[in-house]
């Protein structure tokens, strides 16, 4: 399967900042969705803005559809849907509107399509988008992606702040999307259930910097983490050792191999990873380096 | 697959998106315009007319750089390029700036026809005004682009837009009183800062273009 859009040693400072993308590289097939995690401030905007060129970088290359990503690479841009983490309409607007500046801008605009999610999201098509709900205004940004027939979605925490249901009818529908195997979503969250539920590859991200761009199957059967007591911790070999994080009574110990882990320490429990829980021990534990 | 014409939904957008605020400046203008053509006094038009004009291209650029910027750089996923983007702001000024002369014009033209003896013999200084019109949003946008762009303008929008707004609207003030004082035929400094004001805006079109490329969003 090739890859949709490939990320490749990606480079941004800021000025009048310590902060900056490092070496961020990552490649996200086509037909699957990639869930971009991180916490706040850890560089997942910064890597998406890179991506649509609305940030200017300062080195290393985006390719979409196999072509790089530039200001004159209009033909790209009109097979992207984008989803911001509010609405990003001006007030004034309604979506009756919105649809017919839209077909001036994309080549397969549809506005039958638009027109049923409109309907399937309740939105009401004269209202202008100031009396929008968060969720409303969300839903109307995934509706005017999706109607313009993108083969890429980029969504830069479109489903934070959202309330469980409106998430969940938004989730259903990128699984819609993605049905069509040439088709593939970008989905920066720090919401990891959203994640575990759609996502078939996750890339996390941290201080600017990729920890780990891993298939989610491989992040939830393949990783553990070893509970151990005092004692126990320090036979553990530190080669084994991904990160581990010290409690009161007990030390966890992130590791890339479970299975081999409970062979190899047969006294020690070994659990079943969550993606949150791996993003906690990477960013809060200590790594065995 | 139909053909797109990314300019025109630009402009579509811009025009609708700033519509509820820059109606208002629009309809202030054009009433002013038909109280000084049934009355006769161009005081009240003149001045009216010079704060609609100044007022429009900033409701229109406080209106589309709203949200932190979250609306250009959704734009910006479309397919159009920087210069695009740019080009459909620059238009949408001039488009300002022509609404504000041609009704300017009519006005003059409508109270030399109605009250000949109080502009018949002064038309051609009376169309010299309307430049002001002409010029006051040229002068904001020539001024507010380049510098909001700019690493002086980064974080300060609103002191700059509204620096450029005092600029714009005095400077259409000051000409005229520098012309009476200077014993200038009336319409030599108006129609000079008219020239002026739209070179300005063209090169500041190029300059702001260029920093459009640099520029993030």
């Amino acid at each position: 399967m090739g890859a949709i859009l490939e990320v490749q040693g990606l480079h941004k400072k800021y000025e009048n900042s310590a902060f900056g993308l490092r070496d961020v590289s990552f490649n996200l097939p086509a037909g699957a969705i990639m869930g971009f995690v991180g916490e706040n401030g850890a560089g997942k905007s910064t890597t998406i803005g890179c991506i649509l060129n609305t940030l200017v970088k300062d080195g290393g290359m985006v390719k979409i559809f196999g072509k790089e990503m530039g200001d004159g690479a209009t033909n790209i841009r009109d097979d992207l849907g984008v989803v911001y983490d509010s609405n990003a309409f001006p007030d004034h607007l309604t979506p009756d509107k919105i649809a017919s500046a839209m077909r001036h801008m994309y080549s397969k605009w549809d506005d039958t399509l638009f027109q049923n999610y409109l309907q399937k999201f309740k939105l009401p098509e004269k209202q202008k988008v100031k009396s929008f709900s968060r969720g409303m205004g969300m839903k109307l940004g995934v509706a005017a992606a999706l109607a313009r027939r993108p083969k890429l979605l980029i969504l830069d925490e479109a489903t934070s702040g959202l309330d469980p249901i409106v998430r969940d009818d938004i989730l259903d529908v990128f699984l819609d999307f993605v049905q069509d195997e040439n088709n593939s979503i970008l989905l920066s969250s720090h919401i990891t259930s959203d994640l575990e539920k759609v996502a078939d590859y996750i890339t996390f991200i941290h201080d600017g910097q990729i920890i780990f761009s891993e298939s989610k199957d491989v992040l939830i059967y393949k990783y553990g983490i070893m509970r151990c007591t005092a004692a126990q911790f320090a036979e553990i070999d530190k080669a084994d050792m991904l990160a581990y994080r010290k409690h009161d009574y007990q030390t966890d110990v992130l590791v890339i191999d479970r299975q081999a882990m409970e062979q190899k320490y047969r006294g020690i429990a070994t659990d079943n990873v969550t993606i949150e829980e791996i993003m906690l021990m990477m960013v809060r534990g200590r790594s065995n380096g | 697959m139909a053909k797109t014409a990314p300019i025109r939904g630009l402009l579509y957008f811009q025009f609708q998106a700033s519509r509820g605020n820059a109606l208002p400046a629009a309809f202030i203008a054009i009433a002013a315009a038909v109280v000084s053509v049934i009355t006769g006094n161009l005081f009240i038009f003149n001045m009216s007319l010079l704060i609609a004009m100044a007022s429009l291209p900033l409701l229109l650029v406080t209106t589309m750089a709203s949200k932190n910027g979250l609306w250009e750089r959704y734009q910006l996923s479309m397919p159009i390029k920087r210069g695009d983007l740019l080009a459909a702001q620059y238009i949408t000024i001039a488009i300002c700036a022509l609404f504000g002369w041609v009704l300017a014009t009519i006005v003059f033209a409508a109270n030399v026809v109605l009250h000949p003896e109080a502009f018949g013999d002064n038309l051609f200084a009376a169309l010299t005004s309307s430049a002001h019109a002409f010029s006051t949003p040229l002068w904001f946008a020539g001024l507010c682009f380049p510098l909001a762009s700019s690493k002086i303008g980064k974080g300060r929008d609103e002191l700059i837009s509204s620096m450029c707004l005092l600029f714009a609207v005095g400077i259409n003030v000051i000409v005229p009183m520098l012309s009476e004082r200077l014993d200038f035929a009336p319409y030599i400094l108006p129609l000079s800062a008219f020239g002026i004001s739209a070179v300005v805006f063209i090169i500041s079109y190029f300059i702001t273009r260029n920093l459009y490329h640099k520029m993030d969003f």
